[in-house]
């Protein structure tokens, strides 16, 4: 089984690109959707990220929209409460003819799809060695990276439970549903613990001591790509200053 | 074939909770050998490769690498896995790595081999496997033939002289099984001594130079494949059938019998 995300991560032109030129680019425009006005730095911040995903990146644009639904979603739900407001008559347009309320959906979705931008490009073991290139400690990444994997595992098990259940009428009717979620989760942890121990018997067959070393490849940041980066943000700071 | 490389005397082991997995067991692997385990399923016969390769102490007996005890020290241990790989069931159980090629460096790298030694001992084991195309391949997103293959190589990237496997075949199709046996079969050529563990008489049969029949944590025979499987009442003793072509053997001999010497 796989993650939407992961999958995208894994197969998208940009798997091979440096972890650098995309945190470079992506925590770059993020930065600048959070310190900019909102219109139009939040906006332009938008565009760019969505023209680097479905342009550069090439990502399918029905899994980005998809993507950016699940935090829209949530922006929308928050923005509703500064766009209206309870008064003794009821409920009525915010004072403001919700400019709060329409800059915080611009601002907050800018900066999610930033963020999707890195993680549908990057598969999350590169950015786990990337943090450890910054400096955090070896065993706490090589956790990371385990724990990680052990998620497809746990969510292969889960499925094939749930799919066990379910050719058993398991999941029809509220009740059987609930019952059956409290099995598949309690089937899940001992499934869990066994499955740690039997990987310590594969690893410890492999000579393991207590460090996980492994070869990673190795990707230079690209000059080109960094530089091109680095003047659209600064075109984009630019022109949302000199407009604002 | 040569002398022997590995032996288990007298090797029994009883679980917590007072279960017997191996009871007094005698088994000896000669340098070379493809050695098919064959016993049905819960007769211990993942357990005796636990102990083959040191993962599991026995209760009693002793396991002889080149005729002597391996030792139980880290270093002793160190040395023995690097000798005598093992290759669970469950791929699973051993792929946890990013990729094919990070997870296959692994072994290498325990072995205190520099990064450039250590990429041609993945890039070797990748081609014996028939998959250097998988190396930057996520391992979560494998097929079920394909993660027992890398699991095989993150094994045979250390060189071992003896490969244990345990059901090496099983959950593969045809096709993967035929893949997988014939990268099998490059390393034995290349003189990696195979022990495998299996309930397929017909795969022990097509695949093995020697069989030993398991039961009860016991090895109650073991020897030339072709004499072993065609031992009826050793085979009905380990609840096997013979393999279906010395089975038609058997049974077109009975007819012929029959029909040339009439009751």
């Amino acid at each position: 089984m796989s993650l939407a995300i992961d999958r995208l991560a894994w197969a998208g032109v940009w798997r091979r690109r440096a972890l650098a030129d995309k945190m470079v680019l992506a925590l770059g425009l993020m930065a600048l959707a959070l310190a900019l006005p909102p219109w139009p730095g939040a906006a332009l911040v938008l565009v760019t990220a969505w023209g680097a995903a479905l342009g550069a990146a090439r990502l399918p644009w029905r899994d980005w929209l998809r993507l950016n639904a699940a935090p829209l979603g949530f922006v929308l739900t928050g923005a509703a409460t500064l766009a209206v407001e309870v008064g003794p008559g009821g409920f009525a347009l915010a004072a403001d003819h919700g400019a709060a309320a329409l800059a915080t959906v611009l601002r907050a979705q800018a900066a999610a799809s930033c963020l999707l931008l890195l993680a549908a490009t990057t598969p999350t073991p590169d950015l786990v060695r990337g943090l450890r290139r910054l400096g955090l400690p070896a065993e706490i990444t090589e956790i990371a990276l385990l724990t990680w994997r052990f998620l497809f595992l746990l969510l292969d098990g889960a499925a094939a439970i749930h799919a066990a259940q379910d050719a058993r009428l398991g999941w029809y009717g509220w009740r059987r549903s609930i019952r059956s979620l409290g099995l598949l989760i309690a089937q899940l942890l001992p499934r869990a613990m066994d499955g740690a121990r039997r990987l310590e018997i594969g690893l410890a067959a492999r000579g393991f001591a207590g460090p996980l070393p492994m070869l990673s490849p190795a990707r230079p940041a690209s000059a080109a790509f960094l530089g091109l980066t680095l003047g659209g943000l600064i075109l984009v700071a630019g022109v949302s200053l000199w407009a604002a | 074939m040569g002398g022997l490389i590995l032996e288990a005397r007298g090797l029994g082991h009883v679980y917590p909770g007072g279960i017997t997995a191996l009871d007094g067991l005698d088994l000896g692997v000669r340098k070379g050998a493809k050695l098919a385990v064959l016993g049905p399923n819960g007769a211990g016969k993942t357990t005796l490769l636990l102990h083959l390769n040191g993962t599991l102490r026995p209760s009693s007996g002793r396991v002889l690498l080149d005729g002597a005890e391996p030792g139980s020290s880290r270093a002793a241990l160190g040395h023995w896995r690097r000798r005598v790989g093992l290759v669970l069931q469950d791929p699973d159980d051993q792929l946890f790595a990013a990729t094919v090629a990070e997870d296959v460096s692994f072994g290498p790298l325990n072995l205190g081999l520099s990064e450039a030694e250590a990429r041609q001992r993945v890039s070797e084991a990748l081609d014996q496997l028939g998959i250097p195309d998988l190396a930057e391949r996520p391992t979560h997103m494998l097929s079920f033939g394909q993660k027992k293959r890398a699991a095989i190589a993150g094994a045979i990237a250390m060189r071992p002289d003896v490969l244990l496997l345990d059901e090496p075949v099983a959950g593969l199709d045809h096709r993967g099984a035929r893949l997988l046996l014939a990268a099998l079969g490059r390393l034995a050529a290349a003189g990696t001594t195979l022990v495998f563990t299996t309930h397929d008489v017909d795969l022990a049969w097509a695949f093995a130079d020697e069989v030993a029949l398991f039961e009860s944590g016991k090895v109650i025979r073991q020897g030339p494949v072709a004499e072993v499987l065609a031992d009826r009442p050793a085979l009905d003793r380990a609840g096997l059938e013979p393999p279906l072509l010395l089975e038609l053997g058997f049974r077109t001999r009975e007819e012929a019998l029959a029909r040339l010497l009439p009751q």
